[in-house]
């Protein structure tokens, strides 16, 4: 992690050093193009940054796998709380942030923003109203959607950077990070990086095991718990 | 230190975790109960999806109860034959339980159902045994008072068919009466991801009249293979035990059950009951306020089904 910042800080300072490259509008990369879930895996940070050759606003955009999401309302049923009605959203991104220089209203028009799946206006979900607010507000909550307006960082009008969070409930799979550069409300560029999020380990042995041979899972569980509670009886007994 | 948990899929505590297997292992060894009852509401408490705190469970107890069923079983003190039958029940209840459990997450309502088990059976406990720790701490105070009751009571219960002898037990009843017992116990145990003891020990006390020198063992014997059961359907149907959180909680409540037997030995019987009772009650009220209290957020998301 701590390599990962001192190297693209290294890449920043080259970047910084180095004369401006004319011919592409925009560049970008990560600090690293995986995140692996090991045992003391508690969430991660990621360094994205870049450098634009002109003078714009630039909107970061990371989003992760579609996952099914049920979100159920509470109501009450003489005097308990319940889960009520629920709606179940089959293509709500598993993570999605979004970062960019200014607040995104002033950037472009809200019709531009969503033609480039920028922001919560741009998901494409089943159903609107109370259920869809309260599966943004849910995973905010949660940190796995993310809006930072007017945090990503320019300097010169040539580099920039965004910092990435990631909380350890972060769905596993493919990952796409996206840069937009746009220009007094007009995109000129996007440029788009691949991330992917994976159980590595014992993580990954373990709950792939538990779903692809989950009888022989639940008897080695069994046998653990009895060749554990029989070596403590055992150890005690003889102290 | 945190450690990430690969079924519940969120990473937790380390040292909390082994804390509060400690804690429910000191109560469990003071008071020979599995715990399953106090663990599983902690586990729901810091945030272990329910779903997963009850299957995780129910592979803890498993670990839980083997080593005091064997240190019952050296003493003779399981009756193998009633254990059983309970067994037979056991294994129909908890078959049964995971598959209205499976059911009950389809519809989103396992939490709810989870949390009224929990505040149902817990404020019935609790209630219970503090009253009779009062009582016999009123009795103590003056004594002779009241008249003493017939050993055995004939009741309806006794003229049911089917008719067994269990010798150690030294009884001679139907066996639908601990078949009924072990399916209504094992429904409960897949449920609420608990060994049942704490409902077991008094149903065969009081219902089929065991003699209390045989009743703890014959029903740790019973509970290591229900909850065995119990955690080999959770992982077939629904893929929620987590074995890496189930170790770490044995680990911390084994030696939590050693500290708690040496406290148990100095504190008298009546005070243990009564403190007991007062943690039982404690935990229902909060399982409860969790029902009954308007939530700040209406709404909920989890994966589970329709």
């Amino acid at each position: 992690m701590m390599r990962c910042l001192l190297l693209s800080y290294f890449i920043l300072f080259v970047l910084l050093c180095a004369p401006p490259v004319a011919a592409k509008p925009l560049v970008a990369d990560l600090s690293d193009t995986k995140i692996e879930i090991t045992t003391s895996f508690s969430g991660t940070r990621l360094l994205l940054f870049g450098a634009i050759n002109e003078p714009g606003d630039v909107v970061v955009v990371v989003r992760g796998p579609d996952v099914l999401e049920a979100v159920r309302k509470k109501q009450r049923v003489g005097g308990i709380w319940v889960n009520g009605r629920a709606r179940v959203f089959e293509n709500a991104p598993g993570y999605y942030y979004v970062a960019s220089s200014k607040p995104l209203g002033d950037i472009a028009s809200a019709q531009t923003l969503r033609d480039y799946s920028i922001g919560y206006g741009s998901f494409e979900l089943l159903h609107d109203g109370e259920f869809r607010d309260a599966l943004i507000r849910l995973k905010e909550a949660r940190e796995l959607y993310v809006r930072r307006d007017a945090s990503v960082k320019v300097i010169d009008d040539s580099l920039f950077r965004a910092e990435l969070s990631f909380p350890s409930s972060v769905p596993t799979g493919p990952y796409r990070a996206e840069v937009h550069l746009f220009r007094n409300g007009r995109h000129i560029n996007t440029y788009a990086k691949q991330l992917r999020v994976r159980k590595v380990g014992v993580e990954a042995a373990v709950f792939n095991f538990a779903h692809t041979h989950s009888a022989l899972y639940g008897i080695i569980a069994v046998l653990i718990a009895l060749v554990a509670g029989w070596t403590a009886g055992a150890v005690f007994r003889r102290t | 230190m945190d450690l990430y948990f690969p079924i519940a899929e969120m990473s937790l505590n380390a040292l909390l975790l082994f804390s509060m297997g400690a804690g429910v292992g000191v109560l469990s060894g003071m008071f020979g109960v599995g715990g399953g009852f106090l663990m599983t509401p902690l586990l729901i408490f810091v945030g272990v999806p329910p779903a997963v705190a009850v299957a995780t469970e129910a592979n803890q107890v498993v670990a839980a109860s083997v080593s005091g069923a064997l240190a019952h079983w050296r003493r003779g003190n399981v009756d193998v034959k009633m254990g059983v039958v309970l067994l037979i029940g056991g294994f129909i209840g908890s078959t049964a339980g995971v598959w209205i459990f499976t059911w009950l997450r389809q519809l989103g309502q396992i939490d709810v159902v989870i949390s009224m088990c929990f505040v149902t059976f817990l404020g019935i406990i609790g209630v219970l045994m503090v009253s009779e720790s009062v009582r016999a701490w009123m009795k103590s105070r003056n004594p002779g008072g009241a008249p003493r009751t017939k050993l055995h009571q004939h009741t309806w219960l006794h003229g049911l068919p089917f008719k067994m002898r269990f010798r150690r037990s030294k009884l001679y009843i139907s066996a639908l009466l601990p078949l009924g017992i072990g399916i209504f116990v094992g429904i409960l145990s897949a449920i609420m991801g608990v060994g049942g003891g704490f409902i077991m020990v008094p149903a065969m006390i009081y219902l089929l009249g065991m003699p209390t020198s045989v009743v703890v063992g014959t029903s740790l014997f019973q509970i290591i293979f229900v909850t065995a059961n119990v955690t080999f359907l959770q992982s077939v149907n629904n893929q929620t035990v987590d074995v890496m959180l189930a170790l770490l909680l044995v680990v911390g409540s084994v030696i939590g059950a050693q500290i708690g037997t040496m406290f148990g030995a100095k504190l008298r019987g009546e005070q243990l009951r009564a403190l007991l009772g007062l943690i039982v009650l404690a935990v229902g009220a909060k399982v409860a306020w969790t029902l009954i209290a308007t939530p700040a957020e209406l709404f909920t998301i989890g994966a589970g089904g329709h």
